[in-house]
């Protein structure tokens, strides 16, 4: 029998005694504070009518380190981009941010208006799912979904465990916390600027010192969503991902649960987007094929696991094979397209979206290809012709700096051939008058977007094994490593962010003599383009 | 789950709660509590029950063993049992990995081509809070200090009472199982505001103080990983993270102590102004008491105390603080705070500098002695925190503020630091100096609070966490051991 210590006494208390000194003793101080607090909130709400941003606590305002990219960059897409009216939205990973230019993709998709609200794979799987339904709540008339992944970062288990912001994220848009936050938190930043800074917080300031961070803020309007590739981390000769299975790593889930990670989640995906009105459209990024050169046994399994969700939901549009490889030089992380190559990611895109958008039932049916390696006829080497030389890295980096600058001091430098490729195709010149206008509208706000290469070498190298659409008897090879620095100024901050560009990256760019001149040779038009 | 998240305040909590009071005369009250704190448990990793159910079950049935026989050889064998069993569960999960590591590490140097399984294990969170307090029940029933319990309901709620299962206190079974076997009283308005109070002042400490301390201590650390520490910025490491452990610990303290006082369960307290200790000694009487307490009773009495003369009690005082190092976590680093540890406490044996202090200055030698100790567990806590890589810059740091660093410059670069650091340390030290003056806990000078001062400690509370609180609070500390 339990003993019951102190019952005696209190057994002859009644219950209305016990409730009425309960409400007296905790009840009243409790609704006082309730009261005083409510009061005070409604004031806060009244007087400074925090918005939803200002409450939320995705940006955490911590005095002692910026905001993060990863946040600032989804902050910013939601925060700007949900009142552009988009029909059709790409939500993904980063293979999508970078790669994706909207306003080429909207060349094809007339009178429909993409953008692109991608954001980062450390944002798997939920935080995909907020972008989109954030969007998807506040933008009425979005028709597509497109879910943009490169192929290895599909909604797996591996993969989602790495996603922490995604949890983030959309516990703190959609999640009871975006509605319960109250307007007291609006005053955060104020209050921790006056003091751990002791300045005023400037709610128009830059929320970061990050040169990416500060040009996609300011430019995230006018590229609906889409921001340059900075890297070139990927090592293009043996840069090489392997993909992840699509086994449950839980063991509830593998004996209890769904046994395909990517079936569970792409069916909660797909059930949300339906309940909106719209439509899931499903997109692979393509991939460099130094990725292809090894066995890749999960490919097979996974493409089994998509088909099979294909055949339960045979409204969702896959646009693209599984694998879809273009040339590694192509490639600025092994799923970034190079700022320079954009394009063709973007052009890729927007033509599956019209025969999507003019009609739906030419889009076949998503069916798995099983997976052979790609091999290489020839083993790769390298080796220092002589010391870098500014000519070979200017010839080199031609290219990359057109496209950054649409400057035609660097068009002098690229080869009648790849000149005579890249004229050829509409996008590339849509790209260059875009990059003029964006660059126009930073000069009129006041802001300088800059690239410096002085820490960039670039080194005659002798190269074999290395494949390339026009290799000559006279075909140079420049071998690229050092830092490059991109830079943004304007009169209330100055940034530069140095960025390696490692020699363990293989950037080896072809170059060529004409006219006595060394000059870019590089371009290689993808089959892709000529559809 | 964690204590400072709206599942566990606005759903778990009340859910619990409602559950207990329904059912708080019979059985029913402790099964709720059980099931509560497995859901608790688990809600992090379901399979993290398996070594907790499995180390309640078997000390449950060693003590019942033990109560049945007064075959001394048999009870003894027993005891080995239970504490075989549960250091090998914690070595196993906490120690082997690192143990391995490490001979890999040696058998590499040696130039063998000898290389032992990495076992890839994560750790059950507060395994060392657990299997202490498990280890205490059947060393107590051996001893024959307290009666094995008969009810599994009952002693099973003991072991997992979730609101100190995961970062204690470390409860003696006669304390708490005790409270559980018996039919609490419904707690009192003046107990439930005390109650309430202790969590929201738990959440502010946390939220507030721990995690913007948090925030400098990660600060200087990103300068000492790129190598770029201005003379001086390793004391401003060593304050900040002494405030962030001692708020961080304690806020997580106060919030357990607050939960369970709900449902009228009182856990001991595990500090008192530890800051304000005169002498290594007198802060292991005032930080993580029932953790010191612990090691006290079963280990270093158990070795004999200071019993057999000066060296054997430096050799006790030894071993009993480089295990306590070493319970902390698996590493060298935690080995080293212990150590030095150990070593303070046989240096202030040896030579009671706090004593020779008041003696000379009066009031003011104590303050000496105060300021004193606060610094050498100071230089404990640089240990504790901070990595092998990132150890030696800290340790320069603070060595160039006398070799000539330029320490001004830093104060005036990194004035944002410092700023923070004179915020969070004022509202630390003031709340603190208050209790060492009551000679209470500042906590404990909520209990008898007007309802009026209640409601504005409480508003105090709310707006200070919604203002100045980081906005995705940081695991507590001690979880990870």
């Amino acid at each position: 029998m339990m003993s019951s210590v102190g019952e005696s006494t209190k057994a002859n208390v009644s219950l209305n005694g016990v409730g009425m000194r309960m409400m007296r003793g905790l009840g009243i101080p409790v609704i006082c504070f309730l009261s005083v607090i409510g009061l005070i909130e409604l004031t806060i709400q009244e007087k400074f009518h925090p918005g939803f941003w200002q409450k939320s606590t995705w940006l955490t305002f911590d005095p002692y380190q910026g905001a993060t990219f990863d946040r600032v960059e989804a902050f910013t897409k939601l925060d700007q981009l949900t009142d552009t009216e988009p029909d059709i939205i790409s939500v993904g990973d980063s293979s999508g941010f970078f790669s994706l230019q909207s306003n080429i993709i909207n060349r094809y998709i007339k009178p429909y208006k993409y953008v692109n609200f991608s954001t980062g794979a450390n944002q798997a799987f939920d935080g995909y799912k907020a972008m989109a339904e954030y969007t998807l709540q506040r933008a009425k008339h979005i028709k597509y979904v497109v879910l943009y992944m490169y192929p290895d970062i599909l909604p797996l288990d591996e993969v989602v465990a790495q996603g922490d912001l995604g949890r983030i994220l959309y516990a703190d848009i959609i999640g009871p916390k975006a509605y319960v936050t109250p307007p007291s938190a609006g005053l955060s930043p104020y209050a921790k600027f006056s003091t751990f800074y002791g300045v005023p917080y400037d709610p128009t300031g830059p929320l970061s010192s990050h040169e990416p961070t500060l040009e996609f803020s300011k430019s995230a309007r006018t590229t609906l969503g889409w921001l340059h590739e900075y890297d070139i981390r990927f090592d293009r000769v043996y840069g090489h991902v392997p993909f992840y299975s699509d086994e449950r790593v839980d063991w509830y889930n593998r004996y209890f649960g769904d046994p395909s990670a990517i079936h569970e989640r792409l069916s909660d995906f797909n059930k949300m987007v339906r309940g909106y009105g719209a439509q899931l459209v499903i997109a692979f990024a393509p991939l460099p094929t130094t990725v292809l050169r090894a066995p890749q046994p999960n490919i097979d399994p996974v493409q089994t696991a998509l088909a099979k969700f294909q055949t339960e939901n045979p409204e969702v549009k896959f646009l693209f094979p599984f694998l879809t490889p273009l040339g590694p030089e192509k490639f600025g992380q092994y799923n970034h397209i190079s700022l320079e190559y954009s394009f063709i990611s973007s052009a890729r895109l927007g033509k599956a979206l019209a025969k999507l958008t003019a009609e739906p039932s030419s889009i076949p049916p998503f069916t798995p290809r099983p997976y052979e390696p790609i091999t290489l006829e020839t083993p790769f080497a390298s080796s220092p012709l002589s010391p870098a030389t500014r000519p070979a890295l200017d010839a080199a980096m031609a290219l990359y700096l057109y496209a950054a600058t649409a400057d035609d001091k660097y068009r002098a430098l690229i080869s009648r051939r790849s000149l005579a490729e890249l004229d050829r195709d509409e996008n590339f010149q849509f790209q260059l008058h875009d990059t003029k206008d964006r660059l126009a509208m930073f000069t009129q706000d006041g802001v300088k977007i800059g690239f410096d290469i002085s820490k960039l070498n670039g080194t005659p190298t002798v190269v074999q094994g290395m494949p390339f659409c026009n290799l000559q008897s006279d075909t140079h090879w420049v071998q690229i490593a050092g830092t490059i620095s991109f830079t943004y100024s304007s009169s209330s901050v100055v940034s530069a962010e140095p960025i390696s560009w490692p020699e363990a990256s293989h950037i080896l760019i072809p170059t060529r003599i004409e006219d006595g001149v060394e000059k870019f040779d590089g371009y290689c038009p993808e089959p892709s383009q000529r559809n | 789950m964690t204590f400072i998240s709206l599942s566990y305040l606005f759903v778990f909590l009340p859910i619990v709660l409602g559950l207990y009071y329904v059912f708080r005369k019979n059985l029913g009250a402790n099964l709720v509590i059980l099931v509560a704190s497995y859901i608790f448990y688990g809600s992090s990793g379901l399979w993290f029950l398996i070594p907790l159910v499995f180390t309640s079950l078997l000390d449950f049935c060693m003590a019942l063993a033990l109560s049945k026989t007064d075959r001394a050889r048999y009870r003894k064998l027993l005891l080995i049992i239970s504490l075989s069993a549960n250091l090998g569960l914690l070595g196993f999960f906490k120690y082997a990995p690192w143990i391995i590591l490490n001979l890999n590490s040696v058998f590499a140097a040696a130039g063998t081509h000898v290389v032992l399984p990495v076992l890839a294990v994560t750790l059950p969170p507060g395994i060392s809070f657990y299997t202490f307090q498990t280890m205490s029940y059947t060393i107590e029933v051996y001893r024959r200090e307290m009666q094995a319990s008969r009810r599994l309901i009952d002693y099973m709620a003991f072991v997992t009472f979730w609101p100190h299962l995961v970062a204690g206190p470390i409860m003696r079974a006669r304390n708490l199982l005790h409270q559980l076997e018996t039919v609490r009283p419904i707690i009192s308005a003046e107990d439930a505001r005390y109650a309430i109070l202790l969590i929201a002042w738990g959440i502010f400490k946390k939220s507030v103080l721990a995690d913007n301390f948090g925030n400098i201590v990660d600060s200087v650390d990103r300068m000492a990983i790129s190598n770029a520490l201005p003379a001086g910025s390793g004391l401003i490491f060593a304050y900040a993270f002494a405030g962030q452990i001692y708020c961080d610990f304690s806020a997580y303290t106060d919030i357990a102590r607050g939960s369970a006082k709900l449902i009228n369960i009182d856990l001991m307290r595990n500090f008192h102004t530890p800051y304000f200790a005169v002498s290594p000694g007198d802060f292991w009487r005032r930080w993580h008491i029932s953790l010191s307490t612990w090691l006290r009773d079963y280990l270093y009495i158990p070795l004999g105390g200071n019993r057999f003369g000066r060296w054997r009690e430096i050799r006790n005082l030894m071993i009993t603080m480089v295990l306590g190092g070493l319970w902390h976590g698996a590493g060298f680093l935690f080995v080293a705070w212990g150590f030095w540890h150990g070593l303070l406490l046989v240096i202030y044996r040896i030579a009671p500098i706090d004593r020779g202090l008041t003696r000379l200055f009066g009031p003011v030698g104590k303050w000496i002695s105060i300021i004193l100790t606060f610094h050498l567990v100071c230089f404990g806590w640089i240990l504790f925190r901070s990595s092998s890589n990132t150890v030696g810059p800290i340790l320069w740091s603070i060595a160039a503020m006398f070799t000539g660093g330029e320490v001004p410059s830093f104060f005036a670069v990194y004035d944002v630091i410092v700023r923070g650091l004179l915020v969070l340390g004022t509202i630390t030290l003031l709340t603190d100096l208050v209790g060492y003056w009551k000679r209470v806990e500042f906590e404990d000078l909520f209990q008898k609070l007007h309802p009026s001062l209640w409601v504005a400690l409480m508003a105090l509370c709310y707006f200070g966490v919604m203002l100045f609180g980081k906005r995705e609070s940081a695991q507590f500390i001690y979880f990870q051991f």
